[in-house]
């Protein structure tokens, strides 16, 4: 429990040493919003940093199962363990069967009970120092999708005039005569909507708001007298009513709308990816004005190239190593079933600049490897300044460049520039403000949706059953914090194993009896051993690397028919131009 | 400050919320609470080795039954004559002993709408729905003795959980 301490000493250190800037970006402790904190004391040694993420979820295929659940991550710890089963505390389970018509009074006692423990200070005991110390509570990030960031934030989302989720100062524009703003920076031609007729935008005047203008925005909304001025006040403000979160302790939260930050798994998994896809499938509305036939870069209208894209896409399942989890399937064939954001992100971000290639025209080819470029940046977990300073630029040229191409400023396409275009566009100075966008991503969220979906045991009584499991894995986490021999550790060194050192683990299958090797492989492996005739071996099918990735030798892949396996013998061959 | 009637319910959610304090009732209460304010001093041991023997089971069997559990329990009991363990009940009782992990329960409607906290606990029926509070029929023949609520919701707090983690 002594990580943040000694990570911030080592910021500091780094601060110093590189005038200002952190090594790499790696964990909101990076950031500058909690550097500030502690510089000011705000944040001191002995305190706890929280980030509270909440979802809506279906537990199971009946729509009855729907719920809301608030987890809490406790950032003091390493991010090698914060986002785990282990260490993630249940805040609660908010039963259906409707959504909540009023969430806050949901989010009430788990509110409450943090803001009493903030007054009040809470009393800690470190076993592994005998010393007992008062701990303030700081929720320092709050997290969720779209929908679920509003039960939190209350603002108006991302359809509204102000539909940024970081409420920042940037105005939407719509068609005339339809409700919905969309977040365009360049003006469209012939285009007096009141309002909304503000002259291009430039991209790097895109940036985050503070709580000083949301307070402001809060009370003029406050103060409206009648409906219809509160109305008027909530298109002005892009606030609908206070934040729930505003009832904590002032001086132990990040502020609103500080407090909310990017969210990468939904942007880079869903929303990103079905833009590019609802482009070049063509599947946009065509206005009357507009024609798809001018759609130069709807590629996938035609079926035959699509179907072809599908059936390349599932070809590469087998050049994929296990460690990028699920390999995406053939779109064409399950395009409506649940597809995972997982396959989504291999599948547009990993796969289709090579696949597109020749096949999208050179331009929308260009605009889009450039954005694929800048979020894979985005999306790593460590990220340096250098990288962090190209990803900014990739992304500051592809925007405008996106909204030319694409939008071509014309009023009946302001819809293909969705809210998503614009949350891209805050991602490099969001990295700087609390760290690397991976480290306050749902993904843990919905990881803790899907293993409490998988508890339930009477699916007659799906909520309270969920409770019971939920209260239960809490006493048994907490129970094996303090008593760890109720924790062994997991079977470390599993069957017929070989231990090399330095973190590498030879793993079967293994030959029986040892082997006679012929050919090259036998003077490679004499060279390498200087010896004058190679040994008879046992050959090893699987290593560990120390980063946990498992690399195949051909000796067991070549026992399966090639579509079975993820092949794991891949070599990366990097080439430095001088 | 708020005029309109909803901006002043959710002020009104956000100053109670401000104003908390932990002897306020409205959460942890009892035991649980005087526990938060002096955790224990000294690491904490199961001195019992069955009881030890009983919870490494539970915490082994979490993905299964409770009947799983029972046949284990049989199965040792009937193999050593003088062991005695406790029951799946029993142990999941000192389990939350141990841990001091609870839950604050609450009552909410049935539909989902609210829940019957803050400016709303002493309400009798939903403002969303009107659908009662309490179940009618106990509350009926009981006259009015018994307030049995349709729906409740566990909030699990926090802070206890976090002071097991030092």
């Amino acid at each position: 429990m002594h990580y943040r301490e000694q990570r911030t000493h080592r910021i500091f250190q780094e601060l110093q040493r590189n005038d200002g800037l952190v090594d790499t970006y790696d964990n909101v402790f990076c950031g500058q919003a909690y550097l500030d904190a502690v510089t000011q004391n705000k944040i001191q040694q002995n305190d706890i940093l929280l980030m509270l993420s909440i979802d809506g979820a279906q537990l199971y295929e009946s729509k009855d199962s729907d719920c809301w659940i608030y987890i809490w991550i406790i950032l003091n710890l390493s991010p090698e363990y914060r986002y785990k089963k282990k260490h993630v505390l249940l805040g609660a389970i908010i039963p259906g069967p409707k959504k909540p018509k009023i969430i806050d009074s949901f989010l009430f006692p788990g509110l409450h009970h943090l803001s009493a423990v903030q007054q009040e200070g809470l009393c800690i005991w470190d076993a592994s120092q005998d010393r007992e110390f008062i701990s303030w509570l700081f929720l320092f990030l709050a997290c969720a999708d779209g929908p679920g960031l509003l039960t939190l934030s209350n603002f108006i989302g991302h359809q509204g005039k102000n539909g940024c989720r970081m409420l920042c100062p940037l105005n939407g524009r719509h068609k005339p005569g339809a409700p919905q703003y969309y977040p365009v920076l360049l003006k469209p031609d012939n285009y007096n909507v009141l309002g909304c007729d503000h002259p291009d935008v430039d991209v790097y005047d895109i940036g985050p708001s503070n709580s000083h203008v949301y307070i402001q925005c809060l009370l003029h909304l406050l103060n409206s007298p009648t409906q219809r001025v509160y109305e008027t006040r909530r298109l002005e403000t892009g606030i609908v009513g206070p934040s729930i979160l505003l009832g904590l302790q002032p001086e132990l939260i990040q502020g609103i709308p500080e407090v909310f930050s990017s969210e990468m798994m939904h942007l880079s998994g869903a929303n990103m990816a079905t833009l590019w896809l609802d482009l070049w499938r063509g599947k946009f509305d065509c206005a009357p004005t507009d024609s798809q036939a001018n759609w130069d870069w709807a590629i996938f209208k035609d079926i035959a190239t699509w179907e072809a894209h599908g059936r390349a896409v599932a070809a590469c399942r087998m050049y994929l190593p296990g460690s990028f989890d699920v390999a995406p399937r053939d779109p064409s064939l399950h395009a409506n079933s649940w597809y995972k954001a997982t396959e989504y992100i291999t599948w547009i971000y990993s796969l289709c600049p090579a696949l597109l290639y020749g096949i999208l025209p050179e331009r929308f080819w260009r605009n889009f490897c450039k954005f694929v470029a800048g979020l894979r940046i985005m999306a790593q977990y460590s990220i340096t300044p250098a990288q962090l300073q190209r990803a900014c630029q990739l992304i500051a040229e592809w925007e405008p460049e996106f909204e030319r191409i694409f939008y071509q400023r014309r009023v009946d396409r302001i819809p293909f520039i969705r809210p998503c275009v614009h949350l891209t566009c805050h991602l490099a100075s969001e990295a700087t403000r609390v760290g690397s966008p991976i480290c306050s991503s749902q993904w843990t969220m919905e990881r803790t949706i899907g293993n409490l979906g998988q508890e339930i045991r009477q699916p007659s009584d799906p909520f309270s059953n969920l409770a019971q499991q939920g209260i239960r894995r809490c006493q048994v986490n907490a129970l094996k914090a303090m008593i760890p021999h109720f924790d062994p550790p997991e079977n470390v060194s599993p069957r017929a194993s070989a231990d090399l050192g330095n973190g590498y683990v030879l793993l079967a299958k293994r030959d029986k009896h040892l082997t006679t090797v012929h050919g090259d492989d036998a003077r490679v492996i004499a060279d390498y051993l200087g010896l004058p005739r190679t040994p008879k071996i046992h050959r090893w099918a699987r290593l560990r690397l120390p980063n946990g990735q498992i690399a195949r030798s051909e000796y067991q892949e070549l026992q399966h028919a090639p579509e079975d396996i993820r092949m794991a013998r891949n070599v990366k061959v990097r080439q430095s131009l001088k | 400050m708020a005029k309109l009637p909803k901006l002043q319910q959710s002020m009104s959610f956000i100053q109670t919320i401000r104003g908390a304090s932990l002897d306020d009732g409205i959460g942890l209460t009892g035991e649980p609470l005087e526990q938060l304010r002096n955790p224990p001093k000294a690491p904490l041991r199961v001195d019992d080795r069955y009881t030890e023997l009983a919870l490494s089971m539970f915490i082994a069997l979490e993905h299964s039954s409770e009947s799983m559990y029972e046949k284990i329990r049989r199965a040792i009991e009937q193999c050593f004559a003088d062991v005695e363990l406790p029951s799946f009940h029993q142990t999941k009782g000192i389990l939350a002993d141990l841990s001091r992990v609870t839950s604050i329960v609450k009552d909410m409607c049935i539909n989902s709408c609210a829940a019957y906290v803050g400016p709303f606990a002493d309400l009798n029926s939903c403002l969303e729905c009107s659908e009662p509070r309490y179940d009618q029929v106990r509350f009926d023949r009981s006259n009015g003795r018994i307030k049995h609520p349709c729906a409740v919701f566990h909030t699990i707090p926090i802070a206890p959980q976090l002071q097991s983690l030092w």
